[in-house]
């Protein structure tokens, strides 16, 4: 497992990087769905914050039913990926300290696409969401997503 | 969840989250149903149920899949921002065929935007039968923000056609073809490359809407998306440059940590500095590559499928026209020599520094050209300093064997209006003029002064 306490770490997951949660079904269907602001709770013990957009209700079931989680966080601006596997601990509302963060991440995120992308930020708005779950996961693995050769590879303390 | 018989969505309605702006977002399971969530490079619609996505190095959704054919698929819609999410069965993996080989198209079109075609390829096309189409969030277009529809009529198309036809050689064919992109068509920014003698390597003979010219640059086929559009001999388009730029960078240096590739030399990139948007389309004659019309803008998604009809007319109409000026220049090179006198030199020495090992050539100390256009100037000032002789015809320079031209298709007229335009862009001291069919001035406003390493 990453070190979540590093510093590169801790800044590229509270950075502006695109989130992705997958989840499955009892029926043993995965579902993909997006997140929109990430906080590491506990780097010890691999516990993370992650909100998830609430207008799904499938994703929202599985987080609760089944609990096996993946999150993936990628930067807008290089693409550097890395993904997490773990389990769902608890889906709470958001607090106000998660609707700030969903906010900040939001403008964090959107400002990213903006200066990479140059789309519109009238156009990026459509986008954001305003109503959020928040998910704490116990993390059990990370792995590299890059695009290239070693996508997919662990990733542990000792391979950053 | 929507069953696709009922709902009103289709793929045929998502084709633009297609076009790889966004990168779509996929979830699989394994057999123990551990999720897994990853972007996707490319999705294309195979037909009205069912998508292929690319498979280049996506190990751990494959490996899922065998165990567990279903998919969670995200797909936004790049020009409103509108977003699906598509229920998927895995059916099959094509390794050949139609959908293969249009999903290779666009990964060796990624890959050569960093000179990565030896070592990014595609492994195989996944296809899946969609289930479901969800819409997550459906927005209506932006006036003003969809991507840029080419209001473009017969008219316009064929006074472009009449104004090329009007054109008495072939610097004058492409420069009034770029100019009527823009002023007739709309598309402000242009260049032409045309294939050089080798067929390796194309180089700009003119471009319009740059900040800087840029006639000479040179890039080999296969390289940048001019390059792709040569060695495939299709028209590629991308609407959103940067994206592709970085997550080909990114792969480009995922591929250098594990030494599959040294660090790579700088691809010519496109010379409006914000380019969001590419059109590269070949200029083909008798299915013969003569060339490559690019169209950019820094609009995204800025060029469709309507854009790519109306500029291969455009390019196959300066590849028609080019091949008839070779020929009518081939036919013309026993024309008599014209008679204007040669311009007065001034008092200026003119310095040329030849380098014989690329061609290289500098005017003084400013480098100016390379390559076959080089070897001509310096054949031709050796010639004018020995002989005070002005006028040349094309075949003499032809018979020149220190130019070490190919017997076949040795593009010597093409290289002479490029060497033309590269002297006029620069304000150089040394100045070529046609002179009648097949025929050439050499103006120098000064004395010359040869150096060369020979």
């Amino acid at each position: 497992m990453i070190d979540l306490d590093d510093n590169e770490t801790s800044a590229f997951l509270h950075s502006g990087c695109a989130l992705l949660v997958g989840t499955i079904g009892a029926d043993g269907l995965p579902r993909a769905c997006r997140a929109w602001g990430l906080s590491v709770v506990d780097a010890g013990s691999a516990v993370i914050r992650v909100l998830v957009e609430d207008d799904d209700p499938v994703t929202l079931k599985n987080l609760r039913d089944d609990g096996r989680v993946a999150v993936t966080a990628t930067s807008v601006r290089t693409h550097r990926s890395i993904q997490f596997k773990g389990r769902v601990v608890s889906t709470e509302r958001p607090t106000a300290e998660d609707e700030a963060r969903r906010e900040h991440y939001t403008k964090l995120f959107l400002t990213d696409i903006n200066d990479s992308h140059r789309y519109s930020p009238e156009m990026l708005a459509r986008w954001a969401r305003q109503h959020v779950v928040a998910c704490v996961v116990e993390l059990a693995a990370s792995f590299d997503q890059t695009p290239g050769p070693s996508a997919g590879s662990v990733i542990d303390k000792d391979n950053r | 969840m929507t069953d696709p018989a009922e709902t009103t969505v289709t793929l045929r309605d998502l084709r633009r989250c297609f076009d790889g702006r966004v990168p779509a977002a996929i979830a699989t399971a394994n057999g123990e149903g551990v999720p897994n969530v990853t972007y996707l490079s490319v999705v294309h619609e195979v037909d009205a149920e069912r998508v292929a996505l690319s498979n280049q190095f996506m190990s751990k959704t494959s490996r899922n899949l065998a165990e567990n054919p279903h998919a969670s698929l995200l797909l936004i819609d790049p020009v409103t921002f509108s977003e699906y999410r598509l229920t998927l069965r895995y059916e099959r993996t094509d390794r050949r065929g139609v959908v293969f080989e249009r999903l290779r198209d666009d990964v060796d079109t990624v890959a050569a935007l960093t000179g990565m075609r030896d070592v990014f390829r595609l492994r195989s096309a996944d296809i899946f039968r969609v289930e479901a189409i969800d819409v997550i969030v459906e927005q209506q277009d932006a006036p003003g923000l969809v991507s840029r529809q080419q209001a473009v009529g017969l008219t316009a198309c064929a006074e472009l056609a009449a104004r090329m036809s009007r054109c008495a050689d072939l610097g004058g064919i492409v420069e009034v073809a770029l100019a009527g992109l823009d002023d007739l068509l709309g598309y402000r920014h242009s260049s032409m490359m045309l294939l050089d003698e080798q067929g390796r390597r194309l180089f700009t003979i003119a471009s319009h809407g740059f900040p800087a010219e840029g006639v000479g640059s040179e890039i080999d086929v296969g390289e940048g998306l001019a390059g792709a559009a040569a060695e495939a001999c299709r028209p590629v388009r991308i609407g959103g440059l940067s994206q592709m730029r970085k997550y080909s960078q990114a792969v480009r240096t995922a591929y250098e940590r594990e030494g599959a590739i040294g660090p790579g030399r700088d691809i010519p990139l496109p010379t409006l500095p914000d380019t969001e948007s590419q059109l590269a389309v070949p200029a083909l004659v008798r299915g013969e590559l003569v060339g490559v019309l690019v169209v950019e803008s820094p609009l995204p998604a800025a060029f469709n499928p309507d854009d790519e009809a109306v500029v291969t007319m455009v390019a196959t109409l300066i590849a028609q026209m080019t091949q008839i000026e070779r020929a009518t220049v081939d036919a013309a090179e026993h024309a008599p020599p014209a008679t204007k006198p040669p311009l007065p030199a001034s008092q200026e020495c003119v310095h040329v520094r030849f380098f014989a090992e690329d061609g290289s050539v500098f005017l003084d100390s400013d480098y100016l050209i390379r390559g076959v256009a080089g070897r001509v100037l310096w054949s031709l000032v050796q010639r004018r300093a020995a002989t005070g002789l002005s006028e040349f015809a094309i075949k003499e320079l032809r018979l020149d064997k220190s130019l070490a031209l190919p017997g076949f298709r040795d593009n010597l007229d093409t290289r002479l209006v490029l060497l033309k335009r590269r002297l006029e862009e620069r304000h150089a001291p040394i100045q070529l003029e046609r002179c009648g069919r097949g025929r050439f001035r050499l103006e120098v406003a000064g004395e010359l002064h040869l150096e060369s390493n020979e």
